[in-house]
């Protein structure tokens, strides 16, 4: 069993660690693109609501994809699972203090 | 409970920076000919592959090239801001360059395509055909072209040379890079240098993380240029160490990694006994709750951490995409603030449980709740600090220390978990026993 976990453990590392490396670096690049637009929308003398306009139709325009949708799609049955988990753990809490 | 905020909060700023990435590319033109009309009078345009070069015609400011391309604006190769344009080029040149810049990559191109069917003014001249490369003579190494990306962890640097052509990305972890021939894709260089040559082509980005770029001033770079600096770190030399210098660099991190336990502890007995201070109630009844029902209190903990995550990300998302809830995302610091502090007055009720059992075992007579905290948090910590404390032998303690540490994470993890967990059972049994409505009194008749 000890042997069986260690295994797992290892493989789910090799698989996970160059999606990790991956993202990671990602997210340096687009954090950097975004506070490189984000000053220069801002330097160009753009108003808050046009930058959030423009920031919201982007976030929107992510969403749509297939990628996007299937993340936002996992994290809400993720969540709806510990959801579950969570109201059967307190609500018999909340029946036996009845 | 606070490392998970932290690692939450990097989910957050990833989410807003994939937003601000796209939004680049999604300002529109409010004129595009009269843009580029006035960009041709100021300007002679080059098309670039990922975007444009102008050459001011007045060259009384001596700025010779802008390109402006899906990246930062470059001056004369350098980056610059809204501000630095209009101090080299004046405010009405900056506008044109700035509005060009806010126009989709797409939108770009074809801007100054020869297809756009605008007419071109009679000063811009088109650009002057590249002169094609003298064929290269095979590498007898990398017989000139490689398929695929070439990836280097630890295991020293790549070498594209001068007659080779990557067909893919380059990418160096702890090592360096020396580009002298052709890259299709990007070059990332983590921990290393990058060393561009003057025949070296780069046709997407060139990103250097705690490293140097060195660029010839005739390599080419079709993206754009990230350097992030940390510190003087330079992993690059790791083929020639020398044995002692990596003993003795252990022990030194191994001494700031125990300096760190020690230091964390500390701030750790303040915290708690400032919860002790101002919530001892709270305290005493998740200490309860913590000791009855570990179990439970643990599962409601690891739930809620699940929970957290996809709470957040579609909280975040849903206010991005309604706009009018941009502003609202300056509440979620507050909010991961307030489950901190949940977290740490659960980590606190733990404690003070932990330290009572221990003080009862060995006969301490501890009645103050400050010192049956601490004597709790060094227990829950004692391991780690153990761990910590072996480390500071050097690499060879590792075998010995790395179980110890692994032990000491997961016990402290537990008792941050169990206490997050037993903090919402507490509340729980409160609001249903607030809702339990007392029976009736039964008043009996007096007897005469």
């Amino acid at each position: 069993m000890a042997v069986i976990a260690v295994v797992a453990t290892v493989a789910t590392a090799y698989l996970l660690l160059p999606i990790a490396a991956w993202g990671f670096v990602r997210l340096l690049t687009s954090t950097l693109n975004g506070c490189i637009w984000l000053a220069a929308s801002l330097s160009s003398g753009n108003d808050v609501w046009t930058i959030a306009g423009t920031v919201g139709r982007a976030a929107a325009a992510t969403l749509v994809t297939p990628m996007a949708s299937g993340v936002i799609a996992a994290l809400i049955g993720v969540g709806a699972v510990a959801v579950f988990g969570l109201q059967r753990l307190l609500g018999s809490e909340e029946d036996s203090s009845r | 409970m606070t490392k998970t905020a932290t690692i939450y909060m990097l989910a957050v700023l990833a989410a807003l920076a994939v937003a601000g990435d796209r939004a680049a590319a999604q300002t529109s033109p409010s004129d595009t000919r009269a843009l580029r009309a006035d960009i041709e009078r100021r300007f002679e345009v080059d098309r670039l592959r990922n975007g444009v070069a102008l050459r001011p015609r007045d060259s009384s400011r001596g700025i010779r090239l802008i390109e402006v391309t899906d990246g930062p604006i470059a001056v004369d190769g350098q980056p610059a801001t809204g501000a630095e344009l209009r101090e080299k080029l004046g405010a009405a040149d900056a506008e044109l360059v700035l509005r060009l810049s806010y126009l989709a990559d797409a939108q770009r191109r074809d801007l100054f395509g020869v297809d756009a069917g605008v007419p071109t003014a009679p000063t811009a001249a088109p650009p002057p055909p590249e002169p094609p490369r003298a064929p290269r003579r095979p590498s007898p190494r990398f017989r000139g072209r490689s398929d695929q990306d070439r990836v280097s962890v630890f295991s020293g640097g790549i070498n594209v040379r001068e007659d080779e052509v990557v067909d893919g990305d380059v990418v160096a972890i702890g090592g360096s890079i020396r580009i002298d021939g052709d890259v299709r894709g990007d070059v990332v260089a983590v921990g290393g240098s990058v060393t561009l040559g003057p025949r070296a082509s780069v046709d997407d980005n060139v990103v250097v993380v705690a490293g140097a770029l060195h660029r010839d001033p005739g390599a080419r770079i079709g993206g754009r240029v990230q350097e992030i600096r940390v510190g003087s770190m330079d992993f690059s030399n790791m083929r020639g160490f020398n044995p002692l210098w990596l003993w003795w660099g252990s022990m030194m991190g191994s001494a700031v990694a125990f300096v760190g336990t020690v230091a964390r502890f500390g701030i750790l007995c303040l915290l708690t006994a400032l919860v002790v201070l101002f919530g001892r109630p709270y305290v005493e009844r998740a200490s309860e709750q913590a000791w009855n029902e570990p179990l439970k209190a643990g599962a409601i903990g690891v739930l809620a951490q699940i929970l957290f995550l996809p709470v957040l990300i579609i909280t975040c998302v849903v206010l991005v995409v309604t706009i009018i809830g941009i502003p609202l995302l300056f509440l979620i610091p507050f909010i991961i603030l307030g489950l901190a502090v949940v977290g740490l007055v659960g980590f606190t009720g733990v404690a003070y449980r932990l330290g009572n059992v221990l003080a009862s075992r060995f006969g301490w007579a501890t009645d103050n709740p400050y010192t049956t905290t601490i004597i709790g948090i060094a227990m829950v910590l004692a391991p780690l600090l153990l761990a910590r404390l072996i480390n500071l032998g050097g690499f060879v303690m590792v075998p010995f220390s790395f179980g110890l540490g692994l032990i000491g994470a997961l016990i402290e993890y537990l008792a941050w978990t169990i206490g997050f967990g037993s903090v919402a059972l507490a509340r729980f049994n409160r609001r249903a026993s607030s809702n339990i409505v007392p029976p009736p009194e039964i008043v009996t008749p007096a007897t005469t």
